[in-house]
């Protein structure tokens, strides 16, 4: 059975388990990994993964066609997934030390020679704040203005808190490589 | 080389956003029961609908069981009117045990022990509980006015119980029996008490090293594991050793204040319970070894 995009959303807007059903088989997997993304293990991002496609479907009634679903869908599961990190009251003093560290960091590491999973791996391995702010910054491109009121976090600190996130994602990536080349 | 840098950065930001992991098989059921628990409120709407029902239906019928209330209140009475007359049978008893006793001239009573005694059961039998001072009684009590106040100024009593001998066959004088009757908490409480946050167990604990439970490597706080020494507890040499359920040793220190990141070969280790062992010496060159389970929380 196979059902365009639309005829999915308008099964979804009235409450059709069946369309719903088809609706999580056709985006599941994507939005998994947005899950994958902001937690650093498989419990939590299954946790996270259901109440936020339970979120979806109580808000599909929203999504009034205009651009992508998918990137819809995606923009929900962030916001719920920034939400539930803010419900934590994530509290971690930073010392200065850390923003002395502040440097403009490059990104020299090819990605394509790294599979999916050792590229997720190396995210979750970050520290929780740092994720947040990596995922944040840098692959949901919001502005650090944004990301500083969703935080309550200085933009200095956010900055150097993305440059050591980067750099541990190297460094993390390149221990791989090494290891591989050993073997 | 910069340009290089931002296509790396972009070639990242694809891999992640177009990335595809499939979730487990269990996942949609789980959305699928928790969206048919949300999706019908209806059925909500009806059970609060028959607890509404239930509620009037319990109001209206509690007038008539108001008045089955108050029929038991008079059984009760009855039951009290039933006791009273027992009591009486009871006086009764001790007065005819008492009208047996001899008099002597000094006015003193001398009585058969075991009489009185089983006079005594009589009462407890009317719920008054009458103890060891019940022998005080036998001795004491049963002797001229006078003689009675003494007794019951050297004695802790609490309560005093005076039978008046209303039978005329004992003598035209009339005598009270005092009966000195000690409830049971009194009684406890007059014997000492053994107050147990006297005892001193610090000698025990000096040596000791105390081991957490629990700790979560992957959260913010409680990151660390760290064992915490007594405070009089000086130690010399020191070793720590923590080791995974099948055996293989996970991680080894020698000094105190160094605490395990609960990560094996750099990863952070799955949840599960550890064994913590520790070897230390103290000032006085005496050495210990302790142990303790660590539960390793994600």
């Amino acid at each position: 059975m196979n059902y365009t995009e639309q005829e999915i959303i308008e099964g979804c807007k009235k409450n059709d388990r069946l369309f719903q059903k088809a609706l999580y088989d056709r985006f599941s997997s994507k939005l998994f990994v947005v899950c994958m993304r902001y937690s650093n293990n498989r419990q939590d991002a299954e946790d996270l993964f259901q109440e936020s496609f339970i979120k979806l479907f109580q808000n599909i009634k929203k999504y009034n066609g205009t651009g992508s679903f998918e990137g819809w869908a995606r923009k929900l599961f962030v916001n719920y997934c920034i939400s539930a990190f803010r419900k934590k009251k994530y509290k971690e003093e930073y010392s200065e030390e850390m923003l002395q560290s502040e440097q403009e960091e490059n990104w020299e590491v090819d990605t394509k020679r790294f599979s999916d999973e050792e590229i997720l791996r190396a995210v979750n391995s970050l520290k929780e704040i740092e994720r947040m702010v990596f995922n944040m910054a840098e692959i949901e491109q919001m502005s650090y203005k944004d990301i500083k009121e969703v935080l309550n976090i200085k933009e200095e600190t956010l900055r150097s808190m993305n440059c050591r996130a980067k750099k541990k994602l190297q460094n993390y990536l390149l221990d791989i490589e090494n290891k591989k080349k050993r073997i | 080389m910069k340009k290089i840098n931002e296509d790396n950065m972009e070639d990242l930001r694809n891999r992640l956003k177009n990335m595809q992991e499939t979730p487990i098989e269990n996942a949609w059921n789980e959305i699928d029961k928790s969206l048919s628990k949300t999706v019908f409120p209806f059925k909500k709407v009806a059970l609060g609908g028959l607890v509404v029902l239930g509620l009037s239906a319990v109001f209206v019928f509690s007038v008539p069981i108001k008045k089955n209330s108050d029929k038991t209140v008079a059984n009760t009475d009855i039951a009290t009117e039933k006791l009273v007359p027992n009591n009486e049978k009871n006086d009764n008893i001790l007065t005819k045990q008492v009208s047996e006793n001899t008099i002597s001239k000094d006015g003193f009573i001398k009585s058969n022990s075991a009489e009185i005694e089983s006079s005594f059961a009589t009462v407890e039998s009317s719920s008054i509980k009458l103890e060891s001072s019940s022998i005080g009684v036998e001795q004491n009590s049963i002797a001229d006015n006078s003689l009675d106040n003494k007794t019951i100024e050297n004695k802790p009593i609490t309560e005093n119980k005076t039978v008046k001998d209303t039978t005329k066959n004992i003598s035209n004088k009339e005598k009270k029996i005092n009966l000195i009757v000690e409830t049971k908490e009194n009684a406890i409480n007059r014997g000492k008490v053994e107050n147990k946050f006297n005892k001193s167990n610090t000698n025990n604990d000096k040596n000791k090293i105390y081991i957490p439970n629990a700790f979560t490597p992957t959260k913010s706080t409680n990151n660390i594991f760290k064992v915490i020494p007594n405070e009089d507890l000086t130690v010399v040499s020191f070793e720590m050793q923590i080791f995974a359920r099948n055996g293989r040793k996970v991680f080894s220190c020698k000094d105190i204040n160094t605490g395990w990141d609960g990560r094996i070969n750099s990863k952070i280790a799955d949840e599960g319970v550890f064994v913590v062992v520790l070897k230390y010496e103290d000032a006085d060159g005496k050495h210990y070894s302790q142990n303790g389970q660590l539960l390793l929380l994600r």
